[in-house]
This record gives structure tokens, C-alpha cells and sequence, in this order.
């Protein structure tokens, strides 16, 4: 497994629960929806997931580490092992759309050949190449989404996590955002866990679907 | 532009943390020095009955440069006036020996107390003379000329590092959605922070480079910072030569040792 959780409760502001005893376990090159209302605590697992808040009660281990008592070093090495989207893209605007696509390459140390010869693939890949030099504030919002997923794919991550990544795009651009992280799933082997209210039709690839209910988790079948 | 003022930001008080020091180097080896010109004319008088050796004095170890036995007849001519041939001969009979003693440093009012004390456990000696009331009101200017350069430093070094404090706070205040980003992809606060390091320590190579400048600018024409008749004192030309280096090192120093404790205070306020 991937990701385990056993009877694990989240939450802000270590008092109220947000998501309550609940279990779950994401195997390798699983792709996984989560759905549920407005505030039900979908983005609140993702957190968790990337260790942006820890659990309150029962245990959540990612990639074989306790996410309670993960040191930081340790964080910082399974977050060099992880590609994140977030439905605001969270680009660098100070940036070009290379340098940020280049950022997670060179956290984890590639050189800058190496850096410069994956940022080529990969505006190519999201067809982006025409505004490698062009800053996040001049592109529009389906194109700052591609440069985020081509961000999040850079560094070949074991596994993407993406919040809401449709959540601002028109149905075009949320289409080309699926089919790039179906890419990813499919082609890379990378297990991809997507945080969304609007689970898109005709998604011609085996998916696992989660929905919250009231705090707790449920596969759906 | 914004790079520019950044660098500027850092440049600015460094500089004048710089050149306060080497105000403060200037003064502090102008009064050294006037200290070593003054001790040459300085001496302690020491009177004995019997004849003292050098060797005695030098066990005493009191930081003696010379021992000098004065010559009696330049004494007694000095004192002649007024007295009969008789008298003269009686002086030069009962006359005890004076000694000139001259010290290696100038010596602190407590550092004097201890010399006197020394010197009278010589059975020989009789009296010591150490002019303590000229010495004392020299010595307390030199310790106020200390204290008012080292206050001085101090404040200009405490203003200039709560300046650079200051605006290391606001670049981390305006890079808080960066390194936000960053580090959701594994960067350490140190990786974030590159920029302000780098910033920091090429401000540091620049803020010397214009100290050293200034330093060899002003030693080179001191006439039109100190009056001619100060210029004609030996004292007031001072060397800067290993001082150079002092200077590159505390302005390495101040700006990363700035960096450093906001980046430490920022990763344990997270």
C-alpha cells in the first residue's frame, strides 16, 4: 500500500473533528477520486496526505511513514516524491512558466541540463511550448493549470495530489487537465488521488471513487 | 529595480556599520597611540639611600622599559640657588639617589597603586614618586575616549543590525507565498531563503569594497578631514594594513549572522 489509514481523525483546530474514524488504503498506480459537499473535509485528507496538518487520533501512514511523528526532513524528502495541483495552481508569478515548471527538479537536485531538457518534454507535452518564457499572470486559467500539472508531473512523483484542479476551468480545459493526469496514471505509473465535487463523464480509465458522508469516508462501488 | 533597492537596503547600513568601525579603529589607534607618545615623557621617580640595581626592579616584574640612575650634580645645580658652599657640600654628602623609571605601557591608575607598592617592598627604596594626580587626569581622558568610541560603535552596530533585521523580516513577509509553494515540493526554509543569502553576502563584498575605499580615500588625503595643526602630531597618522581584512570579516558576519536568525526564528514560528 501506498497510503494506509486506520481509524483516522482529522482536524484544524485539534478539537472538533473534521473527517472521523475512518479507514482507507490507496494501493500503487491507483486513481482515486474524493468527492463530497462544500466542507465536508475533502481537501482536509489531501492536506494530510502532504502532511500540511497531522492527524489527531488513529494512524495515516504514506509511503511507510507515520504522518504523526514524520521528522521534517522526512516531510520534506516524501514532498520531493509528490507532485501537488491546487485549483488556484499556486505558480510563482515572479517566474517564468519554465522556472516553475523546472522548481521541483531543481529542489531535488537535477542539473541544469537535465532541468532544462524535462521542462522542453514537458511544455511540449502539455502544449505549452510557445509560452515557455511568459510569466503565470499572462497566461489564462486552463493554461496556468497546465503549467501546474506539468509542475507536478517534472520530477516523475510516486504519487499527484490535486485539489479541485478543475474547480476554475472551462469544460475544454478541464478536459485537457484529465487527460493529463489520466497520462500520468496510465503511462507513468503514478498514483494520482484528485479532491473534486464534479467527478468528470465518460473517465475511460479504472478509477476508485471515495465520497464523504458526515465526516466519514465510503468507498463507492 | 527591486533587486537594486534590495541590495540597496542591505548596502546602506552596512556601509555605515563599516565606516563607524573604522572610525572606531582610527580613534582607538590615534589614542594608542598618543598613549605610547606620552609614556616617553612619562616616569616614575624612585629614591633610595643605597645604590639599586636594575636587576632588582626587573624581578619586580612592572612592565620596566629603563632604570636610570639621575646624574646628582644636574640635581644639585638645579637646587644650589641660595645656598653657601658649605650647605652644597653637606647636600652633596646627604643626597640620596634618584632613580628614573620608565615604564612600557601606560599604566592604569590601579596598575600604578601596584608598581608603588612593589617597588616599596625594596628594602633600599625610601620613596616613590609617581606623579599620580598628572597621571590620574590623563588616564581618566584616555578611559573616557574609550568609552564614548565604544558606545559609539556599539550604537551604530546595533542600528545598522536592527536595519538589516528589519528588511530581511520584509523580504521573507514578501516571499511568504513562494516559499509556501516551495516547500509544498520538498524545499527546505535554507533552499527558500537562497536569494537573501546571496543577497546578503554580496552586500557584504560591496558594503567593504566602499569601507576600504572610503579608508584609503581619507588616509590619503587627510588635510581636508583634520586641521593642519593636528596634522603636524606623529599620532594622528594611523596604519589600516591587517585592518582590512577585520573590516571584510564583520560585515560577513553581521549579514549572515542576521540571515541566519531570522531564517532559525521563521522555521521554529512554523
Amino acid at each position: 500500500m501506498i497510503i494506509e489509514a486506520i481509524n483516522l481523525e482529522l482536524s484544524y483546530d485539534k478539537k472538533k473533528a473534521i473527517i472521523q474514524n475512518t479507514s482507507f488504503a490507496i494501493k500503487k498506480r491507483d486513481f482515486i477520486f474524493i468527492s463530497g459537499t462544500s466542507g465536508s473535509g475533502k481537501s482536509t485528507i489531501l492536506n494530510s496526505l502532504y502532511g500540511d496538518i497531522k492527524p489527531l487520533a488513529g494512524q495515516l501512514m504514506v509511503k511507510n511513514i507515520d504522518m504523526e511523528n514524520i521528522k521534517q526532513s522526512q516531510l520534506m524528502n516524501l514532498r520531493k516524491d509528490m507532485g501537488i495541483v491546487f485549483q488556484d495552481y499556486k505558480l510563482i508569478k515572479e517566474k517564468t512558466v519554465e522556472e516553475n515548471i523546472m522548481l521541483p527538479l531543481q529542489i531535488n537536485g537535477y542539473t541544469e541540463e537535465l532541468c532544462d531538457s524535462q521542462a522542453t518534454k514537458l511544455l511540449e507535452h502539455v502544449r505549452l511550448g510557445q509560452a515557455r518564457y511568459a510569466y503565470p499572470d499572462q497566461l489564462s486559467g486552463g493554461e496556468q493549470q497546465r503549467v501546474s500539472v506539468a509542475r507536478a508531473l517534472a520530477h516523475n512523483p510516486s504519487i499527484i495530489l490535486a485539489d479541485e484542479p478543475t474547480g476554475n476551468l472551462d469544460d475544454y480545459s478541464a478536459s485537457v487537465i484529465w487527460n493529463l493526469l489520466k497520462g500520468a496514471n496510465q503511462q507513468l505509473d503514478i498514483t494520482v488521488i484528485v479532491v473534486t465535487h464534479r467527478i468528470p463523464v465518460n473517465f475511460n480509465i479504472n478509477f476508485r471513487h471515495f465520497n464523504i458522508d458526515e465526516g466519514k469516508l465510503y468507498e463507492n462501488y | 529595480m527591486k533587486i537594486i533597492s534590495r541590495y540597496l537596503s542591505f548596502v546602506i547600513p552596512l556601509s555605515a556599520m563599516l565606516l563607524s568601525y573604522t572610525m572606531y579603529l582610527t580613534l582607538y589607534k590615534v589614542v594608542e597611540n598618543y598613549k605610547n607618545s606620552i609614556i616617553n615623557d612619562y616616569a616614575i621617580v624612585v629614591v633610595s639611600q643605597e645604590t639599586v640595581e636594575e636587576k632588582a626592579i626587573d624581578k619586580l616584574d612592572i612592565g620596566m622599559r629603563s632604570f636610570k640612575l639621575l646624574d646628582k650634580d644636574i640635581i644639585i645645580e638645579n637646587l644650589k640657588e641660595g645656598l653657601n658652599e658649605n650647605s652644597v657640600k653637606l647636600l652633596n654628602k646627604e643626597l640620596p639617589n634618584f632613580y628614573q623609571l620608565k615604564l612600557i605601557d601606560y599604566p592604569s591608575s590601579k596598575t600604578l597603586e601596584t608598581i608603588k607598592r612593589k617597588l616599596k617592598t625594596v628594602s633600599a627604596i625610601i620613596e616613590v614618586e609617581v606623579f599620580a594626580k598628572d597621571h590620574n587626569q590623563q588616564y581618566f581622558m584616555f578611559l573616557m575616549l574609550y568609552d564614548i568610541i565604544n558606545i559609539f560603535f556599539f550604537v551604530i552596530v546595533l542600528f545598522s543590525f536592527l536595519t538589516l533585521l528589519k528588511h530581511i523580516k520584509i523580504w521573507f513577509y514578501e516571499n511568504e507565498n513562494r516559499i509556501y509553494i516551495m516547500q509544498l515540493h520538498g524545499a527546505s526554509l535554507l533552499y527558500c531563503s537562497k536569494p537573501i543569502i546571496t543577497t546578503a553576502l554580496l552586500s557584504a563584498i560591496y558594503s567593504s569594497i566602499i569601507a576600504i575605499i572610503a579608508i584609503w580615500y581619507i588616509l590619503n588625503n587627510l588635510s581636508i578631514f583634520i586641521s593642519d595643526e593636528l596634522l603636524n602630531y606623529n599620532y594622528i597618522k594611523v596604519e589600516f594594513n591587517s585592518d582590512y581584512f577585520s573590516i571584510f570579516v564583520l560585515s560577513f558576519l553581521i549579514s549572515i549572522v542576521t540571515v541566519l536568525m531570522v531564517i532559525i526564528k521563521q522555521k521554529y514560528e512554523k
